[in-house]
């Protein structure tokens, strides 16, 4: 496990000691949140296998539609800007549009993502190298009847399109607030 | 799939056509409520209104920032030429969306349907795509074209958002057919053909493919779409692929 995957689980832990343990049904609106993402990847580069990890800050804005009590889908659009190392270190953008369908317990949820993702392999302001395709992801997090939430997502970007020698990781520990 | 594209001209063209012409029986598109006995509430008449926008037919016209790519290659040899992104035009017909299953939401539905869509647009990408993914180089070279194209598409959409809004979601996915118009001059690179060749093509028929994301807030959209246009052409698979995100307004009809 490296240095971040322990930071993230540290605030992790730390978020769920410290998070009043309200109980409420999910809420329809606009969400906006940000915070710390990494990213790691195994591609082929002309011809030539390359690992590297990448790791930066990500902005994401989503729309829940509330089903019940139980469930809500939630459309959504994220981007981050981030720093790789590694064979590769080149600044890193990664963007995703999404959709989840969460499964709620009191304010607590969990949702499979589906997801198409784009990843721009950056030269100063050129994009040297662009890769995009469809990927899964799983998201956990909680949500505040005053609106505040958090969420972790792990995802595997260009999973239904990449072969297997070839693979891509995400995490994405998002805090943001929810417009009800 | 030159079989396949003209296979699918046909049916497609009559299929919009007929839809365009007849309004959805189906459809909840409605703020006439001459045929209630009751008056419908405001909220009803409001979420009615509004549905309206999403399940209606309708013609967008808009604006929007977008990137288009016109390529043609074979094995061996491939052209690539763009227009860097810029300013651009969206225009469409919709059909009205017949749907197929409906779920309640909290607040409103989420209804899976399916809906016809006719648009076209003209390109003149001029950029060359050499050392770099998505940004040209000018070397002297262009490519100037049109297209029009069809297709069914299944949709999905979601709302309102809150209670008293008209915020819809909806997502839709359509295959159909194109004709594709195009005559310039573009920079090969390979081993059979390299250096700069005159291309053309007249009315080509085409497969299309459209993936569309919008948010609606009443009469206005807020799109990302993605067009995908190909066909095989004098021996090499001619493609053109815009990804653009823009706003449009809805003229419901």
């Amino acid at each position: 496990m490296g240095p971040f995957y322990r930071r993230l689980a540290g605030l992790l832990i730390f978020s769920a000691a410290i998070l009043p343990p309200a109980y409420a049904e999910p809420q329809d609106g606009f969400g906006l949140a940000v915070g710390p993402t990494s990213h790691t990847a195994t591609v082929i580069i002309s011809g030539v296998k390359q690992h590297y990890d990448s790791s930066g800050a990500g902005l994401t804005a989503d729309a829940q539609f509330v089903v019940n009590d139980s469930w809500s889908i939630n459309p959504s659009v994220q981007i981050a800007l981030e720093k790789a190392r590694g064979d590769l270190t080149n600044n890193i953008g990664n963007s995703e549009a999404g959709l989840q369908l969460r499964h709620w317990t009191g304010n607590v949820f969990i949702a499979p993502v589906l997801l198409y993702s784009v990843e721009d392999v950056l030269n100063g302001t050129v994009v040297q190298r662009a890769e995009y395709g469809p990927g899964v992801g799983l998201i956990g997090g909680w949500e505040s009847p005053t609106g505040l939430t958090l969420s972790v997502q792990a995802d595997a970007p260009e999973s239904l399109y990449f072969s297997s020698s070839q693979r891509r990781t995400g995490l994405w520990l998002q805090l943001g607030y929810r417009w009800h | 799939m030159k079989i396949t594209v003209r296979t699918l001209l046909l049916p497609t063209m009559l299929a919009l056509l007929g839809s365009l012409t007849a309004r959805a029986d189906d459809t909840p598109a409605t703020t006439d409520s001459s045929d209630n006995s009751q008056p419908p509430s405001l909220l009803n008449s409001t979420e009615n209104l509004a549905k309206s926008y999403v399940l209606g037919r309708n013609i967008s016209l808009g604006v929007g920032f977008a990137q288009g790519t016109f390529k043609l290659s074979r094995s061996g040899d491939n052209a690539q030429i763009t227009d860097n992104g810029g300013a651009t035009l969206i225009a469409a017909i919709d059909s009205a969306t017949h749907p197929l299953k409906d779920w309640p939401l909290r607040h409103g539905d989420a209804t899976l349907g399916y809906d016809f869509t006719a648009t076209g647009g003209f390109f003149s990408p001029s950029k060359q795509l050499l050392d770099n993914a998505t940004q040209g180089t000018d070397v002297g070279t262009s490519v100037n074209g049109g297209f029009v194209a069809a297709a069914p598409r299944f949709t999905f959409n979601m709302g309102p958002l809150y209670p008293d809004s008209h915020i819809y979601w909806k997502y839709s996915a359509g295959v159909g057919a194109a004709l594709l118009h195009f005559d310039g001059k573009a920079l090969f690179e390979g081993d059979q053909s390299s250096g700069e060749h005159s291309v053309s093509g007249a009315a080509v028929p085409s497969l299309y493919i459209e993936t569309k994301w919008q948010m609606q807030f009443g009469h206005w959209d807020v799109i990302f779409n993605s067009q995908y246009l190909g066909d095989r052409h004098q021996g090499y698979l001619t493609t053109y692929e815009v990804y653009g995100l823009g706003a449009a307004y809805q003229f419901s009809f």
